[in-house]
């Protein structure tokens, strides 16, 4: 086989420049994988470097193609293929790291470059974050400045071409904001986008074992963000209902499943609309208040018989719902197909907690509403705590012993034990699980895992479904204050939530307002907000007029302001008066067809000029005169001179 | 009011026939206090033009034909110990004068050269522990044959930066060639100059050089020419700052010889070639190639 040693001629200080920008490039790709495949990958970059440094000759090609093999050997060892999201832009990553072990010539190195912004566009395949936009705007600069090392004869990069590289981005921002705004959008992703990983503790479960709140209680982590049209409900009613809880199997409560009817309702009082962003959870329910309506409730939405918002598919990536609800209301229960759900509402396992049991079934000769007061009445004794250090409740009754015993419980132990009561003693009752309250931050409000609640409902005859927070009795606080103000063993919450943190809680609130904004405005911008900016402005469709309108205006406005600061620029270089009395002057003869060559001295163009039109012979002298006077005799009185004499040139 | 050496400039023309803007610049040369370097053939006027520039501007003039075995002995002087009076006597050398013409000077050796070249930038020589001031203005003509020739040390670039100007004289025009050939023998006419010059012009004309106004705008011209230098690509490396120093003083000289007392960028571009095209080697073929400076004066905007 022919080896071909190529010569290496590229000034070092931008080859550094290069290997440095793609380094940086390369990096997002590199923390996806393990530590020796980043090593390796970025072996290529270190060698070129070194063999830079030590001015010596390329590897041999055989050698290049072995590597570059190597590298994608490796990729589809650990990806099993070569194309796709993950392996795809390893694959990439790889090859451009080998492409600098052949990169020679000056050309060869541009063309690396325009990979390199290539790669960096892909980074947002890994993380589409803030932090990520921010990183591959730096990413571009590097490129940027080192391409314009390769254009320079001196081979030197020094950190002017940095400066000039931010001045040309700075330049591009507008066209890249029009191209965000108007460029159309996808209805779908083209591939699945990176989703952020969900943890274990990310929120409710479609289960509810005693505990399972007191655990999220402690995670402060964002649950979701919504956004109020309009006035919001007042704290103590924002109720985010999530999960209903109707099988109970004595120690466990779990969603139960198949459809039933939906009840038929009226709504009273003011529907209120919202815009809910939710973190990624990995379950398909979403959380509104209390009854969500069709309303302004987006497609892709669905609202089941069990009054749950959920979407039609599960909450892989941060998603953001328009929904409508109702906070009292009145549901009909002439429905008889609603009969069977209502009964399995009632049902509870046959043996355990006697007492409670026993205690229930004395309030059955009683009116519904009366048995609700009773069992509330019971709760809000005042013997009953509301506690994160709940004993744990491991006998074979554990109403009886919470109710009797321990008296100790967080929300879920006390929303159980209401439910249990209120099923014994005849009324059909649920646990609803969700989120309670949460934190306003300017206009828009913030719900943690920590506002985690669980309450229930109960069938009221003649008003269907009404919430029932037993909490609310034990704690009022709770729900009026929040978690830290009315729950024992409060400093095992987290940090932010204890109230000697408070100014690093509005820290935090200050940045989550960034990265709120970043996502509701970046990352959200869809089709549908597409469509809606648009029809604020009037435009139906992209080839209606008026979008053209719109987008040739704002072209042309861009191209105003881009000739506007070149201007100003130019005049600031030539801010000297009799430099701008001479250019005007110049102007004047370019129409007669007489421009002076780049290297033309004043008094040799004046001449010229006073040869090629004799009428003005004496005009032009003294134009020169004068100009050379101000500019390079340094004769200030002659500008007055030249100005006049400039201002009664009449050229023919 | 024309200026004292009009006439010198005239009777100089009249001696070396066409070749009035050599002539110009190398008085523009002497006016800037620079050196002159003047490389052609053999035959084409270089020492008439050097003999006929002493004679016209008054000044003693000294020729030293540069050979291989040339010590710097020969052209500084040498201190010889004298029976009489039983002490060292300094013997001047040829260069204490005023005009030196330095023929062929890349015929001699590097040491001899440099010795020369020293005397050039100083102002002065060193002997023995003793200093010994040059005459004042002390000017050299150097001439040089290009130096395809066989037997030459060409000057080094450190060498070449000491001179301010360097010329060639060409072939005169038919015309000229006629006219000499028709004419009276040159050295006599050269007899006959300078009889009528007050020996105090000269200084007082580079005085008036030195102090000729030299405007910002005109400034940012001559550094843009410099840029242009240092970032082309076919130069090893750009002009010096003492190029530059005279790139300005040589641009005075030619403003005050066209009775001005400012300097206009015309002036920069009349002397540029000729200040600049012995510095600027080329990468290519190592040696200074004339036409860059012309290409550069092109390329680069009067600002």
């Amino acid at each position: 086989m022919r080896t071909t040693h190529r010569r290496d001629d590229l000034p070092r200080q931008p080859l550094y420049g290069l290997v440095a920008a793609l380094a940086l490039v390369l990096l997002p790709h590199l923390t996806q994988l393990a530590l020796w495949h980043a090593a390796l990958i970025l072996l290529p970059l270190a060698w070129r470097a070194w063999l830079a440094w030590r001015g010596k000759a390329l590897p041999p090609r055989w050698l290049r193609l072995v590597c570059a093999a190597g590298l994608m050997l490796i990729v589809f060892v650990q990806f099993r293929t070569l194309i796709g999201r993950d392996g795809g832009v390893v694959l990439l990553a790889s090859l451009v790291s080998a492409k600098l072990l052949e990169t020679a010539n000056r050309r060869d190195a541009r063309i690396l470059s325009l990979l390199a912004y290539f790669t960096t566009g892909a980074a947002f395949l890994v993380s589409q974050s803030f932090w990520m936009l921010a990183y591959t705007i730096v990413c571009t600069l590097v490129i940027t400045a080192q391409l314009h090392g390769w254009q320079r004869l001196d081979g030197k990069l020094p950190w002017t071409e940095y400066r000039r590289a931010g001045w040309m981005l700075l330049e591009a921002l507008p066209v890249a904001l029009l191209l965000f705004v108007i460029f159309p959008r996808l209805s779908g992703p083209l591939w699945q986008m990176p989703a952020d990983k969900p943890g274990a503790s990310s929120g409710l479960s479609d289960r509810m074992s005693p505990g399972s709140f007191t655990d999220l209680a402690l995670d402060d982590s964002v649950a979701f963000r919504v956004d109020f049209e309009g006035k919001p409900p007042s704290k103590s009613s924002l109720y985010w209902r999530g999960p209903v809880y109707e099988r109970f199997d004595g120690r466990n409560w779990e969603q139960a499943f198949g459809t039933t009817t939906t009840p038929t309702y009226e709504a009273i009082g003011p529907t209120y609309n919202y815009t809910v962003t939710l973190e990624p959870h990995n379950r398909s329910w979403l959380l509104g208040l209390d009854l969500p309506t069709p309303g302004k409730t987006l497609s892709g939405v669905r609202i089941t018989s069990r009054l749950q918002a959920v979407s039609e598919q599960v909450v892989t990536q941060r998603k953001r719902v328009t929904l409508s609800s109702v906070l009292t209301w009145k549901m009909a229960d002439d429905n008889p197909a609603l009969q069977q759900n209502l009964l399995q509402n009632q049902m509870l396992p046959r043996l355990g907690n006697p007492r409670a049991r026993a205690l229930a079934e004395g309030w059955r000769n009683l009116s519904p509403n009366a048995r609700l007061a009773a069992a509330l009445t019971f709760l809000g004794s005042g013997k009953f705590t509301y506690t994160l250090d709940a004993p744990l409740l491991l006998g074979p009754d554990p109403v009886d012993t919470l109710l009797f015993q321990t008296r100790e419980g967080f929300c879920e132990h006390y929303a159980s034990a209401f439910v249990y009561l209120m099923r014994a003693a005849g009324v059909p009752a649920r646990v609803v699980g969700g989120y309670l309250g949460g934190e306003f931050n300017d206009n828009y409000l913030i719900v943690r895992q920590t506002d985690a609640h669980a309450w229930a409902e109960v069938w009221l005859p003649g008003l269907g479904w009404q919430r029932v927070d037993p909490t609310a009795v034990v704690a009022p606080g709770r729900v009026t204050q929040g978690i830290a103000h009315s729950v024992r063993g409060a400093e095992r919450l987290p940090l932010l939530l204890q109230e000697n943190a408070a100014w690093l809680a509005a820290a935090r609130l200050r940045w989550d307002a960034v990265v709120y904004g970043w996502d509701r405005w970046v990352i959200g911008y869809d089709t549908q907000r597409q469509l809606q900016l648009f029809g604020q402005l009037g435009i139906d469709d992209f080839s209606s007029p008026r979008f053209i309108g719109w987008l040739s205006g704002t072209l042309l406005a861009l191209l105003l302001l881009y000739w506007a600061i070149l201007n100003a620029q130019r005049s600031r270089k030539t801010q000297d008066a009799a430099r701008q009395q001479w250019s005007r002057w110049l102007r004047m003869l370019a129409k007669q067809g007489l421009v002076p060559s780049a290297s033309e001295g004043p008094r040799d163009f004046a001449q010229r000029v006073a040869r090629h039109l004799p009428a003005n012979a004496l005009a032009a002298h003294a134009i020169g005169a004068a100009y050379i006077a101000t500019r390079y005799a340094d004769r200030p009185e002659a500008l007055a001179e030249l100005r006049r004499h400039v201002s009664a040139f009449r050229p023919g | 009011m024309p200026h004292p050496l009009n006439s010198t400039l005239d009777q100089l023309n009249q001696i070396i026939l066409g070749k009035e803007t050599q002539i110009r610049l190398a008085v523009a040369c002497l006016l800037a206090r620079g050196h002159l370097l003047l490389e052609d053939l053999p035959g084409v006027g270089k020492t008439t033009l050097a003999h006929a520039l002493a004679a016209g501007l008054g000044l003693k003039f000294q020729r030293v034909q540069f050979t291989s075995d040339l010590l710097p002995a020969d052209l500084l002087g040498v201190s010889i110990y004298e029976r009489n009076s039983n002490e060292f006597r300094f013997h001047h050398g040829p260069v204490f004068t005023q005009v030196l013409l330095g023929d062929e000077i890349n015929r001699a050796p590097p040491k001899t050269q440099s010795a020369l070249l020293e005397a050039m930038e100083e102002r002065q020589v060193t002997i023995d522990g003793t200093t010994y001031p040059l005459p004042e203005p002390f000017f050299v003509i150097a001439t040089q044959n290009p130096q395809t020739q066989i037997g030459t040390f060409p000057l080094p670039e450190s060498q070449l930066d000491r001179f301010l100007m360097r010329l060639e004289l060409g072939y005169p025009d038919a015309q000229a060639e006629r006219a000499m050939l028709a004419g009276a023998d040159r050295r006599s006419l050269i007899a006959q100059l300078g009889n009528d010059i007050d020996p105090a012009t000269l200084p007082k004309a580079q005085a008036e050089v030195a102090a000729l106004h030299v405007s910002g705008a005109l400034l940012d011209y001559i550094q843009a020419l410099a840029a242009a230098t240092r970032s082309h690509a076919d130069l090893a490396y750009g002009l010096s700052p003492r190029a530059l120093l005279g790139l300005v003083n040589a641009a005075r000289a030619w403003a005050w010889l066209d009775d001005r007392d400012y300097v206009i960028p015309e002036d920069v571009q009349a002397v540029f070639a000729c200040v600049a095209g012995h510095r600027l080697p080329s990468r290519s073929s190592g040696r200074p190639d004339p036409r860059t400076a012309v290409e550069l004066l092109q390329a680069v905007a009067v600002p």
